[in-house]
């Protein structure tokens, strides 16, 4: 172990002179000289820990803008995703001039958007007093029968022009699995019904991004549906639109 | 280094076009097909470095469209994510018993697909 130069003993050509002081001098000054050094390093420690309180300071602030910045970019995403859902609802439906493959736009939207394999589409009869089903996925029958415009809640979204969706309330006693009913309307008018029941297992809630798609659905829908109808262009004739009730 | 290419395989124009939609701002090329058989015979000719397949598809489903990828030399190596709505345990053993690598549920998550695509490709 390598001795403090103070406590070495005799001395070597080109040194220091020899030291002429006493032991307890010598024991003095040794004990002066590491009592300076001694609060140096006190002092140096205190820096260092004030350095590294900064410095944690800074990572947790860092940390912190870290976690905003994801939030915001994960949340951008999320809305990037929602426009793009919105465009593909624009394109399935006005992609296209045929009744028939509208129809089969607003059922692949239903499954694979909102994420529902039970469903089905309703629009009015020649003579406007019932609503009959001409598009469906996943439904039995007996649930698929037309409907009297007005009574039931399929009937009663086209009379009133407006719809149900879960979260709004109980859900209609006929259809007690059901997640929406919803009209579609062209202004005050009402060109059809689309229902909804059972979500997928995987996907148990119908949350506010397939409300906001359900309704833009449901708006373009309508439109789609009346004018592939009126124009003829597909095998389905033009089915009537009703005016909702107040 | 040249831009992965991602073979897109399902019979509904909606999920395709979602897909598509998703992948737009990524460095991938996209190519597509209507369903397993086409999915196959796509693979084998575009060699695409990862492949979305659907499952419920008409003239041959995604799981038997995986087995066939996976006997052949030239499209037995390449990653299969299964895109399906049924998430139930039976249905993803099935998935992975046909040889797929991955699976993800509809409706597609943005974020999901992206992070899975990357996971297979990078950046």
């Amino acid at each position: 172990m390598p001795q403090h130069p103070s406590c070495r003993s005799g001395t070597s050509p080109g040194r220091n002179p020899p030291d002429d002081r006493g032991p307890r001098e010598l024991v003095d000054s040794l004990r002066a000289q590491l009592g300076g050094e001694l609060a140096t390093s006190h002092q140096e420690l205190t820096e260092c820990r004030v350095e590294v309180d900064r410095l944690r300071e800074r990572l947790a602030h860092l940390e912190r803008e870290h976690c905003r910045v994801r939030d915001d970019y994960a949340s951008l995403e999320q809305r990037i995703a929602d426009l793009g859902n919105q465009c593909v609802v624009m394109e399935r439906l006005h992609g296209t001039l045929e009744h028939r493959e509208v129809l089969v736009g607003i059922q692949d939207v239903v499954i694979n958007v909102i994420g529902s394999e039970e469903l089905a589409i309703f629009e009015p009869s020649e003579d406007g007093l019932w609503l009959t089903p001409t598009q469906s996925f996943g439904v039995e029958d007996k649930r698929l029968g037309r409907v009297a415009w007005g009574e039931g809640p399929v009937g009663r979204a086209a009379a009133e022009g407006k719809g149900w969706v879960v979260g709004d309330g109980a859900a209609p006693p006929e259809f007690p699995d059901l997640t929406a009913c919803v009209p579609l309307p062209i202004g005050e008018q009402v060109s059809g019904v689309l229902a909804i029941w059972r979500m997928l297992p995987h996907k148990p809630v119908f949350g506010d991004v397939d409300r906001n798609v359900l309704e833009l659905l449901a708006r373009h829908a309508a439109t789609a549906l009346r004018l592939t109808s009126s124009r003829g262009c597909g095998h389905h004739e033009a089915p009537p639109v009703r005016r909702a009730s107040p | 280094m040249g831009r992965k290419k991602i073979l897109l395989v399902d019979d509904s124009s909606t999920v395709i076009l979602m897909e598509k939609m998703i992948l737009a701002k990524s460095p991938y090329d996209l190519v597509t097909a209507k369903d397993g058989q086409e999915g196959v015979e796509k693979a084998a000719t575009e060699k695409p470095d990862l492949i979305l397949m659907d499952v419920m598809m008409p003239r041959m489903t995604g799981f038997e469209a995986c087995k066939r990828l996976r006997s052949q030399g030239s499209t037995a190596k390449i990653p299969v994510i299964l895109v399906t709505t049924r998430g139930e345990e039976q249905s993803v053993k099935s998935g992975y018993e046909s040889g797929c690598n991955d699976y993800i549920t509809k409706p597609i998550n943005g974020g999901e697909l992206l992070s899975k695509v990357r996971g297979y490709l990078g950046a």
